[in-house]
């Protein structure tokens, strides 16, 4: 096999002392700043890229990997332990991980989120090995129908995986999809919702939604109910996993990264996509204990392999079509054509040493996050033990400082107080944030795709249930919401009679 | 004063925010995230504003090693100086 071949060729370049040295420093950084709340992945590479710049080319790269992993880790970490997703396929770690975390089990969370990312991300590695050029091609055969319809999949896996009830997961997959649409229209050039305010042309930012909504509303609701504020530094010894916890989480690891490494391969948020969809398989299928959503090692190990597996097969349609799938792809992009790497569909053919050396060191760069982070697992959890007085002022100012840094805007920050408060008040009413960002990161991806389709089909709707794939991806969309909304409507009809 | 917890909180949290977004130009990294602090404890019913400085202090120290020191970002840590 021509593959493994190249593989070995890779490896052999990466597996120098001096390449793993560079890995490991770029782990351990991307873990330090990314475990920073309020810094996210797409801020943590930024601004550890520079360091990378002094290096020759192929270290360069692999200290590039390795910050990756790290700072994805990272993100997973404030997940977990203070509700701050990172990034956008983090958010769904939230749900169970923070809540294993208030129950005093989040080093088992933390634990088990990086052994996951590793397992889905050695899996993708080999798919990608193995399959890089029949996977491009597939992908490259995705109709614009097809990405639409797959978004819409997965906003009605949003709305599926929400608690409580479907009308107000509804409401704010919606609210989401309009906040996305905030800003100059691509195609025509047309203002839309920017009221006159120049700032909001470009759009509202993923990380004020990210920090307001979840963050610091959260903060909000700890300091407006006193007497609820989880105090998790009293249980944090009581986290031995129970008898069958990790057998669960292991099937739960396997079936994400199956998942994760599918999805991975479409460009359009393959990762964010991917976690989700694990999500809504793990409330479907597992049968935990406490239920899966509330605080459950399914939900954090589905999700976190998943979307460490998608974002590895992910590197699938960035090296063979240069179609970065997010804009943590795009920036990593931008950093390999720095150091003279130039991804294409004829990147794999013309540099084969440089394709496979790149899988080697990501894969390499998740080892180091396995080596890095298994360790300091309990030094993490330890930092729920630092007092609420303490830990929610240094949350707050991190978050400001790390949103001021990406684009040095005061509007970000004025947008971030908005979503705050706004994120609590509508936590008060049951509502809840997850679909509201899932929807915002798709808003955009859908609404091109959408008007693709559309341009393609001369304004023909029917085109959606034409293509196969697209119209399989309808019916699965449609079978699964009116699934979530049988019981309702059952107990409403009990409730009538 | 009998503010409600909740708009307590609220307000608290969402000034400390405005706060940063006002003085990071205007006043430098160092002051911004002390005044930050100080605004976001005043949410907190149980606060001791003693121990609210000193974390303020020790945060500002940190966050301009962190941002400024280590990652070369080019925030002025005082305006003016």
């Amino acid at each position: 096999m021509v593959a493994a071949e190249h593989l070995a060729l890779g490896f052999a370049t990466a597996l120098t002392p001096t390449h793993l040295l560079a890995c490991f420093t770029g782990a351990l950084l991307g873990t330090a700043i990314g475990v920073l709340p309020g810094l996210g992945p797409l801020t943590t590479i930024a601004l550890l890229l520079p360091f990378t710049f002094s290096l020759p080319p192929t270290a360069a790269v692999i200290m590039l990997a390795g910050i990756y992993y790290g700072a994805q880790y990272g993100g997973s970490v404030t997940a977990i332990l203070i509700n701050l997703p990172g990034e956008p396929s983090s958010t769904i770690t939230c749900l169970d991980g923070h809540a294993m975390a208030r129950s005093g089990r989040a080093r088992l969370a933390l634990a088990v989120a990086a052994i996951g990312s590793f397992v889905g991300g050695t899996v993708g590695t080999a798919l990608l090995a193995a399959l890089a050029v029949p996977l491009a091609s597939v992908a490259a055969r995705f109709t614009a129908a097809d990405y639409a319809a797959l978004m819409l999949c997965g906003l009605v896996a949003a709305i599926v995986i929400a608690h409580g009830s479907v009308p107000k997961a509804l409401a704010m997959t919606g609210a989401g999809l309009l906040l996305g649409a905030v800003g100059t229209d691509v195609a025509t050039g047309q203002a839309r919702f920017t009221w006159g305010v120049p700032e909001l042309f470009d759009g509202i930012g993923f990380m004020p939604v990210a920090i307001g909504m979840f963050g610091l509303a959260d903060i909000i609701h700890a300091l407006a109910s006193p007497n609820h504020r989880p105090d998790v530094s009293t249980s944090i010894e009581r986290m031995r996993a129970q008898p069958g916890e990790l057998r669960r989480a292991a099937v739960s690891t396997a079936r994400g990264t199956l998942l994760g490494s599918i999805l991975g391969v479409l460009p359009g948020g393959g990762p964010l996509i991917a976690s989700f969809a694990s999500y809504a398989v793990e409330r479907k299928v597992a049968s935990a204990v406490p239920p899966v959503g509330s605080g459950a090692i399914e939900g954090v190990a589905g999700p976190e392999s998943a979307n460490n597996a998608a974002a590895q097969t992910s590197f699938i349609p960035l090296l063979t079509l240069g179609l970065p799938s997010n804009a943590i792809m795009a920036l990593l992009l931008g950093a390999l054509i720095v150091h003279g790497i130039k991804p294409g569909p004829a990147f794999l053919s013309r540099e084969p040493a440089l394709f496979w050396g790149l899988v080697a060191s990501m894969w390499i760069g998740n080892l180091m996050l396995l080596a890095v982070n298994l360790p300091l697992v309990g030094l993490w959890a330890r930092l729920l033990r630092v007092p609420h007085a303490i830990l929610y002022p240094t949350t707050v100012v991190l978050s400001c400082v790390g949103i001021y840094s990406l684009n040095h805007s005061t509007f970000d920050l004025r947008m971030t107080a908005a979503f705050a408060v706004a994120g609590y008040l509508l936590r008060l009413r049951g509502f809840e944030p997850a679909p509201v960002l899932l929807a915002f990161v798709l808003s955009r991806p859908l609404e091109d795709n959408l008007r693709r389709a559309l341009v393609f089909s001369d304004g023909d709707l029917t085109v959606f249930l034409r293509e196969p794939l697209s119209a399989v991806l309808i019916a699965i969309a449609a079978g699964a919401l009116l699934l979530t909304g049988l019981p309702a409507i059952q107990r409403r009809r009990a409730l009538l009679q | 004063m009998t503010v409600p917890q909740g708009l307590r909180s609220c307000l608290a949290i969402a000034g400390s925010v405005l706060t940063f977004a006002l003085l990071i130009e205007r006043a430098g990294l160092l002051p911004a995230v002390i005044a930050t602090v100080v605004v976001a404890s005043l949410g907190d019913a149980q606060r001791r504003m003693g121990r609210t400085l000193i974390l303020s202090v020790c945060l500002a120290a940190a966050v301009w090693l962190v941002f400024v020191v280590l990652l070369d970002q080019p925030f002025s840590a005082i305006r003016g100086f």
